[in-house]
């Protein structure tokens, strides 16, 4: 068992646990679902499963300790004659020391599994002799169930949530194993008390859970799978390739990316269903966006969401931010001078972003690249106003929109070379390459079939992108394709499980010849 | 609560209907992607092995399973010369027991052999559930096995039977040509450690035998020999699993049934797999324990295996 997508998970570990769930009396269907987790982690990671308890016991006694502050806080305002200004000042640097100590705990141990051997790589060439790295491994989903941690003491400080007593129920939020591997990044009040309540498993959240599952199966192993020939062949070794070959695999690996993130999403969306779960959604039509700014609220939305309220807000309602923006605004007008010095906490949301990703120059500059272009964006916007306007350029209008969409494209397809590329070097070297270099003719003279993919291959690709655009335009109609299914009835809801299984069957790409893409984010 | 029972019932009928309605468009898509003839002109997988669907039914007295070692040295034409026995090689590479359990099951099909040979390098391959549950689905499916088949179909694969017309001029055997000496210092080396089977190997070996006997078939544990891949932890362990489970283990690495192989002359590559000089001396080995031991039957002479002598004329030919 090595993904949700594993014959062993599917068809042994999924069903198992339905099963258990679905028999054990509803108070104690939260054991089953922290067992299954557990054993799960226990399966892909080991005895790394220390790290995810560590994570849990930290943010419990954090909690707890936020919790009690904050009582002996208002104990001490509600005493008569206390000088309020110091208890406030005094109970919130405690608590600011507790909320540290919780967060710290967290990256810390994300900063030294993750990070430290990047950062001692980064640190060598000026000659700072740090200890060694240590060579452990990664728990799976450690970059997400840290940021999950993170949030839960975050809140709790801020008095959003309550501290909650219960070890148990903290340690299935931070380990249920549909979200555990790939996110979504949920927040304490999203799931926490849907975990424990043991929901029964109804026909309907079978049906609406396991065709969604289905769904994003099909999405992985019938297009993310069979786009690893070529994305594999091509970035495998960029150097013999042209421009037109380098454009393509980028573009190839977008798509790729995006079946293979948002079908795992399905399928741990499909499974929180299966559960009485509501897991938040983590995409909504990402290609559909017209600026980069709108496809990142449309892409990995609760990792946007995340930065948003953890860094960005924190970053841009500090001291000092709060007067940079006040100067910013006197000195540049009061439209242009807030959105300067917005740049600051945009560069620590994008800085974080990339590094979030991973340990490596290329995700640094895959951050560093969507700053610029959200930043400039922001900055440059009322002189495009004024240049559209000068060229009577009707910017509701259906070309300028289809402008937007396709600039978008490009954008993202610019930034997933960047981010594919195994250096920052190399990937500004691929961008130029597959930009000033870029040549159609490899493109139409048979050079793209010798990269691993034949006809038939982008054939079976072209009509399923042809099928997620369907989808996706009735996802933005506000439709919900699995909910008239299943208004149609049996036959209807047995029709469409049986195409799915069938498509995935015989156009999936996985036996002999094919190599089974790795689970992309599991790995972040 | 007996209203309750109805809805549960009636759920569990519909989830059934249901799951034997799409297991029924399955089958009928891989009726389409089962290749219609046993040759990989037609999209037949490892045609070599599968070549024993063409062979008569009843005709082979000894199947001989496992992974390269077995195919490799062990000779069915050799047999069939020096000792007039009827045998064929399943083995392929890398195999795992959960395929020599899928190979056998082809077999039995149509054949009754009183020996089953399964050479051990195999019992000591690791697989995961999800390996062994693929490949139930690639049994009873073959859609799972052969879903690329999408990409050539004609209209013969929509209307035609599924025929074995074919099958392996050396029954499985492929003969290495050329040496390269092994290290054969640490060879066999005493030693009292036992190397453990992995316990899903253990339970596939049981269903192995299980079947064997179902069949009529007496299942015996070989090892041939190799430097690289023997030793006597596995010599030990192997000993033992036979031991409980009460099969008969022969070792050509060892003691009185090993053979005198020449390192220096015999291997292929480096003590992995014996050359075709290597595969005669073992092949003649195991000839003699299959006739003298479990008394297989010569049917050298007999008009009705007269391929057989064809086969092996040809074979010199070559």
């Amino acid at each position: 068992m090595t993904s949700y997508f594993s014959a062993a998970f599917l068809l042994a570990f999924l069903p198992a646990t339905v099963v258990c769930y679905q028999l054990a009396p509803r108070r104690a269907r939260w054991a089953v679902l922290l067992a299954a987790s557990y054993a799960f982690f226990w399966v892909l990671s080991g005895p790394l499963v220390v790290f995810v308890i560590a994570s849990t016991v930290s943010i419990w006694a954090a909690g707890l300790a936020l919790d009690a502050l904050a009582s002996r806080r208002a104990a001490d305002l509600a005493r008569q004659g206390v000088d309020r200004r110091r208890a406030r000042r005094l109970w919130g640097r405690r608590m600011r020391l507790a909320l540290v100590v919780g967060v710290g705990v967290n990256l810390g141990i994300l900063g030294v599994l993750k990070y430290a051997g990047f950062v001692c790589e980064l640190l060598a060439p000026l000659g700072c002799a740090l200890p060694p790295a240590p060579s452990i491994g990664l728990p799976i989903g450690i970059s997400f169930y840290t940021l999950q941690a993170v949030s839960y003491v975050a809140d709790v400080y801020r008095g959003s949530s309550r501290a909650d007593r219960n070890l148990a129920r903290l340690a299935l939020y931070l380990a249920f194993f549909p979200q555990i591997m790939e996110g979504p990044i949920c927040r304490y009040d999203q799931t926490a008390s849907a975990l424990w309540a043991g929901e029964p498993v109804t026909a309907q959240g079978l049906f609406s859970g396991g065709a969604r599952m289905l769904w994003g199966v099909t999405k992985r192993m019938v297009v993310a799978n069979r786009l690893n020939l070529f994305v594999q062949t091509v970035f495998g070794d960029p150097g013999s390739y042209d421009g037109g070959m380098v454009a393509l695999a980028a573009a190839l690996y977008t798509l790729q990316l995006y079946c293979d993130f948002s079908g795992t999403m399905d399928v741990a969306c499909g499974m929180g269903r299966v559960f009485g779960v509501s897991l938040p959604e983590n995409f909504r039509q990402p290609f559909f966006s017209r600026t980069a700014s709108e496809f990142w609220q449309r892409w990995h939305i609760t990792l946007g969401a995340w930065f948003r309220d953890y860094v960005f807000y924190p970053v841009s309602l500090s001291g000092p931010v709060k007067r940079l923006t006040s100067s910013a605004r006197r000195g540049l007008g009061n439209r242009v001078g807030p959105a300067a010095a917005s740049g600051v906490a945009l560069l620590c949301v994008w800085l974080g972003n990339g590094l979030w990703h991973g340990a490596g120059t290329q995700y640094l500059l895959f951050g560093l690249y969507y700053f610029v272009l959200i930043w400039a964006g922001g900055l440059l916007a009322p002189a495009s106003e004024a240049v559209c306007a000068r060229m009577g350029v009707a910017r509701d209008g259906a070309l300028w929109h289809a402008f937007q969409h396709v600039r978008t494209l490009l954008v993202v397809v610019a930034g997933e070379l960047l981010f594919r590329s195994s250096s920052a070097v190399e990937g500004l070297g691929l961008l130029v390459r597959a930009t000033l270099g870029f040549r159609a003719s490899s493109l139409v003279d048979g050079t793209a079939l010798s990269a691993g993919m034949d006809a038939a291959d982008f054939v079976v690709t072209g009509a399923f992108v042809v099928a997620l655009l369907v989808v996706g335009v009735l996802r933005e109609r506000g439709a919900c394709p699995l909910e008239a299914v299943w208004r149609r009835g049996a036959v209807a809801r047995w029709a469409v499980c049986c195409a799915l299984i069938v498509t995935t069957v015989v156009f999936g790409a996985y036996g002999a010849g094919y190599v089974p893409v790795d689970p992309m984010y599991a790995s972040f | 609560m007996m209203k309750r029972m109805t809805r549960v019932l009636s759920g569990l009928l519909r989830v059934a209907l249901s799951a034997a309605a799409t297991v029924a468009v399955l089958a009928a898509v891989s009726y389409v992607l089962t290749p219609k003839n046993n040759q990989a002109a037609f999209g037949q997988r490892d045609e070599r092995v599968h070549g024993i669907a063409g062979e008569p039914a009843g005709s082979i007295d000894v199947l001989l399973m496992g992974d390269s070692e077995i195919f490799t040295s062990v000779s069915p034409l050799q047999l069939w010369d020096e000792r007039g026995i009827t045998s064929y090689s399943l083995g392929t590479n890398g195999q795992k027991l959960i395929y020599t359990r899928s190979l056998l099951a082809l077999a039995l099909r149509k054949q009754s052999p009183r020996v089953v040979v399964l050479e051990t390098n195999c019992l000591f391959r690791p697989f995961t559930v999800g390996e062994a549950i693929l490949r139930v689905g690639k049994d009873v499916l073959p859609a799972v096995e052969y879903h690329d088949r999408w990409k050539s179909l004609t209209v013969e694969d929509f209307i035609a039977p599924v025929r074995a017309t074919w099958t392996d001029e050396g029954k499985g055997f492929v003969a290495k040509r050329g040496t390269r000496a092994a290290d054969a210092s640490g060879y066999m080396a005493p030693s009292d450690e036992v190397a453990e089977m992995p316990l899903l190997n253990r339970l596939y070996l049981e269903e192995i035998e299980r079947m064997c006997e179902r069949a009529g078939a007496r299942l015996v544990l070989l090892s041939t020999p190799s430097t690289k891949n023997w030793n006597m932890a596995r010599h030990n362990g192997v000993e033992r699993v036979a031991s409980e489970l009460g099969l008969d283990y022969i070792d050509l690495n060892v003691g009185e049934d090993r053979v005198g192989v020449d390192w220096a002359k015999d291997s292929y590559d480096a003590g992995d797999h014996l050359n075709a000089s290597g595969a005669r001396k073992v092949s003649t080995a195991v000839g003699a324990l299959l006739a003298e031991r479990y008394g297989t039957p010569d049917h050298r002479g007999d008009g009705s295996y007269s391929s057989w002598a064809e086969a092996s004329s040809r074979a010199r030919d070559k």
